[in-house]
């Protein structure tokens, strides 16, 4: 194993990516609450990493064809298929839902980065453990 | 981390000649710290894993992942530790007269 090349690093960077991203699409549910026929998107917390470890990749056969932004992370968006009430104006944004998810989305990342912190002092503490012998 | 074997005796010459003969059954200094670190690594993993889980979302009780957590940054700090004193020994040992 190379030196910070711990695995549990990569798990850390990309369960935060999509920490990030999840927060951005929860942003945009609130912005668009009174859009009309806007329909609310989600990236589920449970089973995240299953999926983008897969590495799932739009096949490009032809240059112009469109990259996948934000690292290919993208298709974790999905349509929110459990609200199927929607409001007159066809916009199904629940905002207290929204405001859950995003109390939820602050605490993992909280969480998350408090583990990285963890990770890096105790490499941190070994490195410096021989200085006062 | 498994530390009986380490316990106060008391000064006594026939209490000496009973640990002495004791010390040969039992585990040397050597082996007490391999099994040490063994088991220091055991957290670490654990502890690893448990991080690893919280990412990807299988686990929802962060409580347990930072229980995990702080029981290996212990023990480690608590292993170093002890890797001082020892080296702090040798190098008292070194710089005796003769």
């Amino acid at each position: 194993m190379a030196f910070l090349g711990d695995s549990t690093f990569t798990y850390l960077k990309k369960a935060l990516d999509i920490a990030v991203l999840r927060q951005d699409v929860i942003a945009s549910n609130i912005a668009n609450a009174d859009t009309p026929n806007y329909k609310a998107k989600h990236i589920p917390f449970k089973d995240v990493l299953d999926i983008a470890d897969s590495e799932l990749k739009l096949k490009k056969t032809d240059p112009k064809h469109i990259d996948d932004s934000s690292g290919g992370m993208d298709y974790l968006i999905k349509p929110d298929k459990n609200d199927y009430i929607t409001k007159n104006d066809k916009n199904n944004v629940k905002l207290d839902k929204e405001l859950t998810d995003l109390a939820k989305n602050t605490l993992l990342v909280n969480a998350l980065t408090a583990f990285e912190k963890y990770k890096f002092n105790e490499y941190r503490d070994v490195i410096s453990a021989s200085k006062n012998i | 981390m498994d530390i009986k074997d380490i316990t106060l005796k008391p000064i006594d010459s026939s209490e000496i000649k009973k640990s002495e003969t004791k010390k040969a059954e039992g585990d040397s200094f050597a082996e007490i710290l391999k099994k040490s670190l063994d088991e220091v690594n055991k957290l670490q993993n654990r502890a690893d894993e448990s991080i690893k889980d919280i990412a990807a979302g299988k686990m929802d009780n962060i409580q347990d992942a930072v229980m995990a957590i702080e029981k290996a940054d212990i023990s480690l700090k608590l292993l170093t530790e002890i890797r001082n004193k020892a080296i702090e020994a040798y190098k008292e040992v070194m710089r005796m007269q003769v």
